[in-house]
């Protein structure tokens, strides 16, 4: 099976927004840590998550995470 | 700032934790008297010492476990915590655990198997409490760790 590369910008984002963490957690009803892990890159979000997490963010779903396109040529 | 999931989430892996200790200390002392058990040994201080250290570790599982579950209570109590302290990354992390038992279980069993051939295990109650301590043992490990 293929690894799964996507990238993300969340806390670029966030930051943005100018959220910590445990705010940007508490707004998609999560923990601190898996806003961590997803940040990090160890954890890629369900689609319903992803969704949450751009709504509060206010951007789309697609300027937090991308697929790596080297991994696929 | 700290919020109430922050808060929940830490008393969660603070008892989790301990209770962890209780359970290795617990299963320490547990391989001790299987090993004197199963080779015969007859030394009256170790049984001893051994029973105190099970006992002792007893009472304390059971004081953290029940502090554990209080947390868990409380957590299942609120609808904001729940689905925070047992998101999509806590079921997952969950899956993991069960699956590290599974496989410990599997392991151990496969090991008395091969031993059997050399060793006559008398005593099956105790290959089956310590296939349950390594089962839950592994189990609360691996969610401990994957939640730092």
């Amino acid at each position: 099976m293929e690894d799964k590369k996507i990238l993300n910008t969340l806390k670029i984002q966030r930051a943005k927004k100018d959220l910590t963490q445990e705010q940007l957690a508490q707004l998609v009803g999560v923990t601190r840590k898996t806003i961590n892990t997803v940040e990090k890159g160890k954890y890629i979000p369900s689609t319903y998550l992803a969704l949450k997490l751009s709504r509060a963010l206010g951007v789309s779903v697609e300027e937090i995470f991308q697929l790596n396109t080297d991994s696929y040529s | 700032m700290t919020t109430q999931i922050d808060k929940f989430f830490q008393m969660r892996k603070k008892y989790r934790g301990a209770h962890l200790l209780g359970l290795g200390i617990f299963f320490l002392a547990w391989i001790a008297r299987s090993v004197y058990k199963i080779a015969k040994l007859d030394l009256e201080n170790l049984h001893l010492v051994i029973f105190l250290i099970l006992l002792l570790s007893l009472i304390y599982l059971a004081y953290y476990a029940i502090r554990f579950n209080i947390v868990e209570r409380k957590i299942k109590q609120d609808v904001s915590l729940r689905e925070a302290l047992h998101d999509e990354l806590f079921q997952l992390n969950e899956l993991k655990a069960w699956r590290t038992a599974f496989f410990s279980v599997i392991g151990f069993n496969v090991l008395i198997a091969l031993l059997s051939f050399f060793i006559v295990f008398e005593d099956l109650m105790l290959i089956f409490i310590t296939a349950l301590l390594i089962g839950f043992g592994s189990y609360s490990l691996t969610l401990y760790i994957l939640d730092q």
